[in-house]
């Protein structure tokens, strides 16, 4: 299969032998083939010696695995498409989905706070103290703060 | 030191502290060569405070590492410089047995001494009397092999190559030794690197200063756990079997726990053994406090505070504290026992909160005979057996404690096929929380060679807790020329093996917590499933009645376990 663009990373995995792990090591591409297990070798010798502060040049060195990994480019991911997702249940003033005790501490204390779902949540500014909740995360806007949507699906909390 | 520490760096501290002694491991386990280091985890780090304590430990051995430090300032006192690094294995100086080598490095903020970072491994060989260095049978420590005592192995970042000669000529295993004992180095210097950078960031007072809060944080609870226990004084005592040559050793116990401290007195111990079953008293506190904090559910830092409120007795010339030159080497075979000693005691004064005890190790080392008289890769397989029950949970089934090597590495490594490896149904002691079962393995030899069991239960099984039934003994079976020899009843076999003779070994189940006809039906159904126990095992044990096929005719099982309960009840004490 021709990959015209794709960018190969050679590596091989070596350790001394019957150690328990390797090192990854990146095979250059500009070494000719004659000299390639001296160059492997030396940068063995040396990841080694920088991990783990010892060399042991006259030892057999044991490769474990070859990889090649191809890299392909793709286009630049557009976050304006995460934003029309995010929005998609959005219009009119907030409406909580519910109201939960929350302590926020000094001359707030003890307050209730509405509770508002994040996906659900319109283009309005949710004004502190508020508790946005979404699937894997909640936001705690504190008295004194707002929220207001940003561009791409993300929350802006500012200073009222 | 400041009077009261920040909480939020107090816990930063505790996460930086540990993650240096658990990097030095990391260090040991990705540069190590052998099967017990490289795959069965037997090594420890510590980082110790210039005071002497132990700040932060990480791996699988115990305190031994910090309590060689006042053996090393005693010969060498403030004169460690930067890049020294001291060696030893000496038991009569803070080591344990003379496999278990120590390397201690001095850690320097610019000219200021601000810790000791230490680390030992369990080595394949040190040479001596039999492979591995375990054998009961030596009279003295001359016979068990290299004994290097407090020397330098690095002065000033500088190998000292004739230790490094000295220690490769007289080992079995010396790609073994050396390779290992490069980890141990790089774990120090790795070790040091971290606590360097740690003075740099935080300044080398608050590291000292937080230390010493973590210390007295661990102490606090520690003391709370005690003062939890009633005040009083509780014994027990059992005998140890580790050798047929010499009679088992009679190790006697006494709690005594007063306020928030306690004293575990040994007085009445039998007096030192002729044989290798001594334990040097450095090795006594770590692995008697092995499962206390666990047991009180303290989630405490393991450092030096720990130990504080505790007295330690062992009285002199007694077999947990030997005089020199007194052989050791088979020292896990009663050390390993002391946590559960320590436990039976306690379940005198707090028996709902105790668990039933760990069984100690059983071992196999192979070593093949070799053209140069060297046996690296020699097989060296170390595990516990079964766990004890606990007061709310199940033992755990299998190998309790160590990492055991996988079969896949053996065969590959060494000359060995490993014909079977599982776990043994019914070994587990019956309880409402069952024992944990033992595990088997079944080994065939390729090579001609040398082979030492150890079977530390031999007849005899680890005790249930609180009604709870004991732990099967363990089996121990070996053929040679088509011939099945039963090795069952004795507990040190040092033989021949040639190619194609097997071993058959297991080890011994955790005791039983609690009746176990009170225990969960359906517990002791998902048992008969997994393969745990059998139909038949959980009939006689617990009670449960099948009818046609698996199903559990509840009615029955439960007008049966009735009857058995009141039948007990009736039966006259001491029966």
């Amino acid at each position: 299969m021709p990959l015209p663009d794709a960018v190969q990373e050679r590596s091989i995995d070596l350790r001394y032998s019957r150690q328990g792990s390797e090192h990854s090591i990146r095979v250059p591409d500009d070494v000719p083939l004659a000299r390639i297990v001296d160059t492997l070798a030396r940068a063995f010798h040396d990841e080694h010696d920088r991990q783990f502060g010892y060399r042991r040049p006259e030892e057999t060195i044991l490769a474990s695995s070859v990889r090649l990994r191809l890299v392909l480019r793709n286009d630049a991911v557009q976050l304006s498409d995460v934003a029309t997702m995010a929005t998609v249940a959005s219009s009119g003033a907030p409406v909580p989905v519910g109201t939960r005790r929350a302590y926020f501490g000094g001359d707030n204390g003890e307050v209730s706070a509405p509770v508002y779902s994040r996906s659900a949540l319109p283009a309005d500014v949710v004004v502190g103290p508020a508790i946005v909740e979404d699937v894997d995360t909640t936001v705690v806007v504190p008295p004194g703060w707002q929220a207001t949507r940003g561009s791409v699906g993300s929350l802006v909390l500012g200073r009222s | 030191m400041s009077a009261t520490p920040d909480p939020i760096l107090l816990e930063v501290m505790k996460g930086e502290f540990l993650t240096i002694v658990e990097e030095m491991c990391a260090t040991i386990g990705r540069t190590a060569r052998s099967f017990g280091a490289r795959d069965g985890g037997d090594y420890s780090g510590v980082l110790i405070h210039p005071n002497g304590q132990v700040v932060a430990r990480a791996g699988v051995s115990v305190w031994y590492v910090g309590n060689s430090l006042p053996f090393i300032l005693e010969k060498y006192g403030d004169t460690l410089r930067a890049g020294d690094i001291v060696i030893h294995n000496d038991p009569y100086s803070g080591g344990t047995h003379l496999p278990d080598i120590v390397l201690v490095m001095p850690v320097f903020d610019d000219d200021r001494l601000i810790a000791y970072v230490g680390n030992s491994i369990h080595h394949t060989d040190v040479g001596g009397f039999a492979p591995g260095g375990m054998s009961p049978k030596p009279t003295e420590l001359f016979q068990e092999g290299l004994l290097l005592p407090r020397v330098l192995l690095y002065e000033e970042g500088v190998p000292v190559t004739s230790v490094f000669e000295i220690i490769a000529a007289n080992t079995r295993a010396p790609d073994d030794v050396m390779g290992d004992l490069d980890g141990q180095i790089a774990g120090c210097l790795a070790a040091g690197r971290d606590v360097e950078r740690l003075a740099v960031k935080y300044g080398a007072d608050t590291v000292l200063d937080y230390a010493r809060h973590l210390m007295s944080y661990s102490e606090r609870a520690i003391r709370d756990a005690i003062s939890s226990i009633p005040d009083g004084t509780y014994r027990v005592e059992d005998e140890i079997h580790g050798s047929d040559d010499v009679p088992p050793i009679r190790i006697a116990l006494t709690l005594e726990v007063d306020g928030e401290s306690m004293t575990v007195d040994f007085t009445g111990t039998d007096p030192q053994s002729p044989s290798a079953l001594n334990v040097p008293p450095s090795t006594v506190a770590g692995n008697l406090l092995s499962d206390f904090p666990r047991v009180f559910e303290i989630d405490v830092p393991a450092n030096s505070g720990l130990l504080a409120p505790i007295r330690i007795v062992t009285p002199e010339g007694t077999a947990l504290n030997p005089r020199r030159p007194a052989a050791v080497g088979a020292r896990s075979a009663i050390c390993n026992r002391l946590s559960g000693l320590l436990l039976r005691a306690l379940a005198q004064a707090v028996p709902q909160r105790v668990r039933a005890e760990n069984p100690g190790p059983q071992m196999l080392v192979y070593t093949p005979d070799s053209e140069d008289g060297t046996s690296d890769g020699m097989v060296f397989d170390l595990w516990l057996g079964g766990g004890g029950a606990r007061p709310s949970l199940d033992g755990l089934d299998g190998p309790v404690g160590f990492r055991r090597i996988p079969g896949e590495l053996l065969e590959r490594d060494a000359s060995v096929a490993l014909e079977g490896y599982g776990m043994v149904p019914d070994t587990g002691g019956p309880g409402r929380f069952r024992g944990g079962v033992s595990l088997f393995r079944r080994w065939r030899f390729l090579a001609p060679g040398r082979l030492w069991l150890r079977n530390l239960y031999a007849g005899r099984g680890t005790d249930g807790l609180l009604g709870g039934g004991s732990g099967s003994s363990s089996v121990l079976l070996v053929t040679r020329g088509g011939e099945v020899v039963d090795y069952t009843a004795q507990h040190d076999v040092q033989i021949r093996v040639e190619p194609g003779d097997e071993v058959y070994q297991t080890s011994v189940g955790g005791g039983g917590h609690g009746d176990p006809m009170t225990r969960e039906i359906e517990h002791v159904v998902a048992d008969v499933i997994a393969g745990t126990v059998s139909m038949r095992e959980a009939s006689a044990a617990y009670g449960v009645v099948f009818d046609a096929g698996t199903l559990v005719d509840l009615d029955a099982t439960q007008a049966r376990r009735r009857d058995a309960i009141a039948r007990r009840d009736r039966r006259p004490l001491g029966e």
